[in-house]
């Protein structure tokens, strides 16, 4: 049983926990293969996210870099 | 085979049901992103023998997904400014090799022409490679072979899109085969 706001698969729950700040958010949807997305609050830029992708740590890396494309504040 | 990764700019921001599709028809290594402008990306981490396989089939798990891309994300365009940073060379000195007013001349022309001047660092790279290779001494290869080989698909897909429906593009087709 996984908890509600954990991702499933455990490279991206952690790529999402690392990430986590504010001006990200983290929406679940639950709908057909998609688990959720992260949301940039800033720009409303947002990367969806599988339940079950092929190569999980594949989608962790995504994450990570979503945040550092996002990191406005920084611009 | 190696995992090869790239990202298609798509013609519009796919439904839930079409992203399920995709999904199920082999997008699984999709990560689906929209930017704030609201431009939709694929983010492909795509397992293949080589880069142009890869791409190939990623269009196709796109087309057959029912979406359309309209181009591959390329950091290909480049000003004078960026190439004179690249080749470690002053702005003035590659502005007069683009013009021609020094060097061997034969400098790539610039893709476009009307206020800001950019070029493709995929033919002006092999042009200061020939030339001048001191300047491309620090440069990595198989960046830059990468990066050639996505600048050329990304006009490629770019003219697919242009030409869907249209018969000529057999006949332009021509055009690449015969290069």
């Amino acid at each position: 049983m996984v908890s509600k706001g954990r991702h499933p698969k455990k490279p991206i729950a952690d790529a999402l926990a690392d990430v986590a700040r504010d001006g990200l958010d983290v929406l679940e949807v639950h709908r057909g293969h998609r688990w959720g997305m992260l949301v940039c609050t800033v720009c409303g830029a947002d990367l969806a996210l599988w339940s079950s992708p092929r190569v999980p740590e594949d989608t962790a890396k995504r994450v990570r870099r979503f945040d550092v494309r996002h990191r406005h504040e920084e611009e | 085979m190696d995992t090869h990764e790239f990202t298609f700019v798509l013609a519009s921001k796919p439904t839930g049901e079409e992203l399920d599709v995709l999904f199920e028809t082999g997008g699984s290594d999709a990560t689906p992103e929209t930017t704030g402008d609201g431009t939709s990306w694929l983010h492909f981490d795509r397992e293949a023998d080589s880069l142009a396989a890869a791409l190939v089939s990623a269009l196709g798990t796109i087309e057959h997904a029912g979406l359309q891309a309209m181009a591959v994300c390329s950091d290909d365009l480049v000003s004078l400014r960026e190439i004179a940073k690249r080749t470690g060379r002053s702005y003035e000195s590659v502005r007069l090799l683009a013009a021609g007013k020094r060097g061997p001349g034969g400098f790539p022309a610039p893709l476009s022409t009307d206020g800001w001047t950019l070029y493709s660092w995929a033919q002006v790279r092999p042009w200061f490679a020939r030339h001048y290779p001191t300047s491309m001494q620090d440069r990595d290869e198989l960046t830059f072979e990468h990066d050639r080989v996505i600048a050329a698909a990304d006009h490629l897909v770019r003219a697919r899109a242009i030409l869907r429906g249209d018969d000529t593009a057999t006949q332009l087709a021509k055009l690449l085969a015969v290069a």
